[in-house]
């Protein structure tokens, strides 16, 4: 149990949130890098936030839904097991419902609102690609995450949350600069 | 007669009588505690330690026989348990419980969730009749295969008559109890600290409402193993809902932030900071909720809005002010990096400026939200841990762009640029 004085909380916490702060400067930096692009095209612009928190989502459920089976002991670290390769299938399966929902609402909004900039394909298309590369990176980290946690003797509970959540907000930055990079 | 040999190797520590005591005050190296005629309040065990979760108190171990003497006659074997904690288990555990007992009148099970020392208390044991160890509950989050191999030794030591569960601390019961019927261990399971819904599935009992939910669960008997299409049917069924709801929030935040453009233009460097203000609300927020949800789990806070709790207080104080440190943080690392790196930027007083009133504006919002969620969620008997999560990412990135729209018009108006 943490302890209770705002002092202390704030002593437990601080040192961790300005870290993480600094990490998340690192995508920021990304997004300053093409802003320019993203001006020109607010469809783009749209996509960034629901870009970063799908991704942070998708690594922390399946990264809570790994913690609680190591709990349970209910989990190996082998690509044959089922739990593991169950819960990737569904973190890529999310990735793929969604994503493209997701791009085609972003475009709709934006069309309804001053005008879209790129086709519906476009974005769609963008949107579904880094939805499925954020997927593939959110298993990648939550297992070994969990796995770190768990051979270290941590408990995944406390540690492998906030660093995947993280984790997959500058990965999804990334992921959707280099999308776009390839694609607009 | 036990049923099952009973030998006590080695006791590391006694205690006896029904005061409240803690594990360090008896000088124990050990990281458990025996506890012979006479209950400890598990309760009262843990509460004393605030650092619990951090170095959990250990082993309880609870004994009542009914219709023996002198009970230190009777002889426990502890050497499993003993096992159990030298393997490391104990890193994680919370507390071990063994209780052995005849029938209480009426045959049911006698599990009083306001006095935790009826943990373990004697439970239903038709079939034994004797004096059979009448349950074996394991507090606390053993880790894996450690896990996994305490669940093999207790099917070992057959305790079928009685009953067998694993609680974790805020672990849902039924869910502390797959692992048990997977083993195919029958019998029941007895927990504390078990969410109050998961403790009603099942024909569950529920008694010492609210705040230390005691359940009672048949263990199914067929063994749940789920093939990868099952686990993946499931796990895909339960998220979908939750990450439909924060698409349609992170689109939300996306229009705002589309809408920003001219702000975005006017103040360079701004968007470099929404990624941290976003993350610093959810790690903020999202870790206020946690804390809260545990401290309900645990009964240090109760559920309703009241200014006067302490820890309530502490903690919506700690969360602003760690909310408005970082956000002011965030906007001079940022300031720093861009000038360091000769890129177009804002004033320093424009974006710390931006970046506190968000910082404020939008920590009051997601205090009150994340309290009312946390507190009327637990309430109507919902876990809190599974509902702070996804709310605290869904309006953060909203309420975290829109303040940030509104904090940038006001910067500008005021002259900042």
């Amino acid at each position: 149990m943490a302890r209770w004085t705002v002092r202390g909380i704030v002593a437990d916490m601080l040192p961790v949130l300005l870290a993480l702060t600094l990490v998340e400067l690192g995508s920021g930096l990304v997004l300053d890098t093409f802003e320019s692009t993203l001006l020109r095209y607010p469809s783009l612009l749209v996509l960034v936030p629901v870009t970063i928190g799908m991704a942070g989502n998708l690594g922390s459920i399946m990264a809570s839904r790994l913690s609680t089976a190591t709990h349970l002991g209910l989990l190996a670290f082998e690509p044959t097991d089922d739990t593991l390769a169950g819960n990737a299938l569904a973190t890529v399966g999310l990735a793929a419902t969604l994503f493209p929902l997701v791009g085609a609402a972003a475009w709709g909004v934006q069309a309804l609102l001053g005008g879209a900039a790129l086709s519906l394909a476009a974005v769609v298309a963008v949107a579904t690609a880094s939805g499925l590369a954020l997927a593939a990176l959110a298993v990648l980290v939550s297992v070994i995450a969990t796995y770190a946690a768990y051979r270290l003797g941590a408990d995944p509970d406390d540690v492998v949350l906030p660093v995947v959540t993280n984790t997959c907000d500058v990965l999804g930055v990334l992921v959707l600069f280099a999308v776009v990079r390839l694609a607009v | 007669m036990l049923p099952h040999e009973f030998a006590v190797p080695e006791v590391l520590g006694e205690f006896s009588g029904t005061e409240p005591a803690r594990v360090d005050d008896l000088g124990l190296a050990a990281r458990y505690l025996v506890v012979r005629d006479g209950a400890a309040p598990l309760d009262a065990l843990c509460r004393e330690d605030d650092d619990r979760d951090r170095h959990p108190l250990g082993v309880v171990i609870e004994v009542e026989f009914a219709g023996v003497e002198d009970p230190g006659e009777v002889d426990l074997d502890v050497r499993l348990l003993a096992g159990l904690t030298a393997r490391g288990l104990g890193e994680r555990l919370a507390g071990v419980v063994v209780a052995a007992g005849e029938l209480p009148a009426g045959g049911e099970a006698a599990f009083d969730g306001e006095g935790a020392g009826a943990v373990g208390a004697p439970v239903d044991n038709k079939r034994g009749g004797d004096a059979a160890p009448a349950a074996l509950a394991l507090l606390g989050d053993g880790v894996g295969e450690r896990r996994r191999e305490v669940v093999g030794r207790v099917n070992d030591q057959r305790l079928a008559d009685g009953g067998v569960g694993v609680v974790g601390r805020e672990r849902r019961v039924d869910e502390a109890v797959a692992p048990f019927t997977k083993a195919g261990a029958e019998g029941t399971a007895v927990g504390v600290g078990g969410h109050r819904r998961a403790c009603r599935a099942g024909g569950a009992k529920t008694r010492g409402r609210g705040r230390r939910p005691a359940a009672l669960l048949p263990a199914p008997r067929e063994p749940p193993i789920m093939s990868v299409r099952e686990t993946a049917t499931e796990a895909y069924r339960e998220a979908l809902p939750v990450v439909a709801v924060s698409a349609v929030g992170g689109l939300f935040a996306g229009v705002v932030l589309g809408g920003m453009e001219s702000e975005l233009a006017r103040i360079p460097g701004l968007l470099l900071l929404v990624p941290a203000l976003l993350a610093t609300r959810g790690n903020v927020y999202g870790s206020l909720g946690a804390r809260l949800a545990s401290a309900l789990h645990q009964g240090l806070v109760e559920p309703r809005v009241d200014l006067g709790d302490e820890r309530l207080r502490a903690a919506v104080a700690a969360a602003l002010a760690n909310g408005v440190l970082v956000s002011g943080f965030a906007a001079t690392a940022g300031f720093a990096l861009l000038a360091g790196l000769g890129r177009d930027h804002a004033t320093l007083p424009t974006l710390v400026g931006v970046a506190l009133v968000a910082g404020v504006v939008s920590g009051l919002v997601l205090t009150v939200v994340v309290v009312l969620t946390v507190f009327l969620g637990f309430r109507r008997g919902l876990n809190p841990d599974t509902l702070a999560g996804p709310v605290v990412t869904t309006t953060g990135d909203v309420v975290g762009i829109a303040t940030m729209l509104a904090a940038a018009r006001l910067v500008l108006a005021l002259g900042g640029g």
